[in-house]
């Protein structure tokens, strides 16, 4: 069922079963009471005249994990964090991620990949950057961006990598997703 | 047309049109799925009994520019920039990888209000990087709640510097501008 424009009643004329279930009973379910089915969800705008409910979801993983790779990749033993959740055609996404490389003049990247309704690879250009002045300095840093997504279920993973140049490891930990679907 | 708390009807009495047009219609027209026009917006309380739905916008600017400015300023390409409509409050996220080639040289990015609110680029709300070695890359970001705005169409623009005591020339690149309207 859809929303329709609620009729409006004149003085004396009979009002239908047909009329109340579409102008009141239909309506009524396209409102945000009957969407509703879960504490903490977001009410947001699906199209004209439709809402959606809308979960907002976060992972964390707190391990310390290394890569030595040029190209973004899942780090050994300790992959994510990572969120499936169902957006619309938008979906903000917060990171943040601590990471030290052990090389100087190097730098560790936390990307994101855009996995399931929508294909997106991480890039250096949408990514957490920290370049160690000295080997081993260590910062904790938030990135964000408003992903263009297909409708349905999505699954965003963070992904890792080092910088061109010698043989770096970078070492990242404290890591955290947050996605807002809309 | 508003809100109004829907009347409680008793056996035996009988409900008008004008009843029927205050309490569903008129009400009705004031739900979710009435205000709704466009997917991708928040609903949001605008007052006692009242919603609006409200958007969430972004621009990016991956081009890397300079500035040897140490009063905030535009760069080549001005922004990214956000126009969008607000109530008193905005949540305004920052993101940009910034370098300076002068050892201990700083580079910040803040932003400007323009249109129904009017406020400067600043370092309160600024990112700020400062580095010890010149041309140390770092890319991070920032989240800040707007809460005095002016109400309506409200312009949100990124603005940059260099430090005062090292000056050097600052490198923006990879800069993105989230603004959540509420």
């Amino acid at each position: 069922m859809v929303w329709s424009t609620p009729i409006t009643a004149v003085s004396n004329a009979v009002f239908t079963a047909a009329q109340w279930n579409q102008s009141v009973r239909d309506n009524l379910l396209e409102t945000g009471p009957a969407k509703a089915t879960s504490a903490g969800w977001i009410l947001v705008t699906n199209g004209s005249h439709s809402i959606e409910a809308r979960e907002i979801i976060d992972d964390v993983v707190e391990g310390q994990a290394s890569t030595t790779s040029l190209t973004f990749t899942a780090l050994s033993g300790s992959p994510g964090p990572e969120v499936t959740v169902t957006t619309g055609r938008k979906a903000l996404v917060i990171m943040e991620a601590r990471s030290a490389t052990d090389t100087a003049g190097s730098s560790g990247f936390a990307g994101l990949a855009i996995s399931g309704n929508t294909t997106v690879a991480a890039t250096l250009a949408r990514s957490i950057r920290v370049e160690s002045e000295v080997a081993d300095q260590d910062y904790r840093y938030m990135v964000s961006d408003l992903y263009v997504t297909n409708p349905g279920e999505n699954t965003f993973t963070m992904v890792y990598r080092t910088s061109t140049g010698g043989t770096p490891t970078s070492t990242f930990r404290q890591r955290r997703i947050q996605v807002i679907p809309l | 047309m508003a809100w109004n708390a829907p009347i409680t009807v008793y056996s035996g009495s009988v409900v008008t049109a004008s009843d029927f047009n205050m309490y569903v219609r008129d009400n009705l027209l004031q739900t979710g799925p009435a205000i709704a026009t466009q997917d991708g917006r928040i609903l949001q309380a605008i007052g006692s009994h009242a919603l609006v739905e409200r958007e969430v916008l972004s621009e990016t600017i991956d081009t890397a520019e300079t500035t040897a400015s140490a009063l905030y300023t535009d760069l080549a390409t001005v922004g990214p920039s956000v126009t969008v409509t607000t109530g008193t409050r905005a949540l305004i996220l920052m993101t940009a990888e910034m370098n300076n080639n002068t050892a201990k040289g700083g580079t910040r990015a803040s932003y400007a209000v323009s249109g129904s609110t009017v406020s400067n680029a600043s370092d309160d709300k600024a990112l700020s990087h400062t580095s010890a070695v010149a041309n140390t890359q770092m890319r991070f970001g920032s989240a800040i709640m707007e809460t005095a705005l002016v109400a309506g169409s409200n312009t949100f623009t990124m603005k940059y510097k260099v430090g005062a005591a090292h000056p050097g020339t600052g490198t923006f690149r990879n800069r993105v501008l989230v603004v959540m309207a509420f």
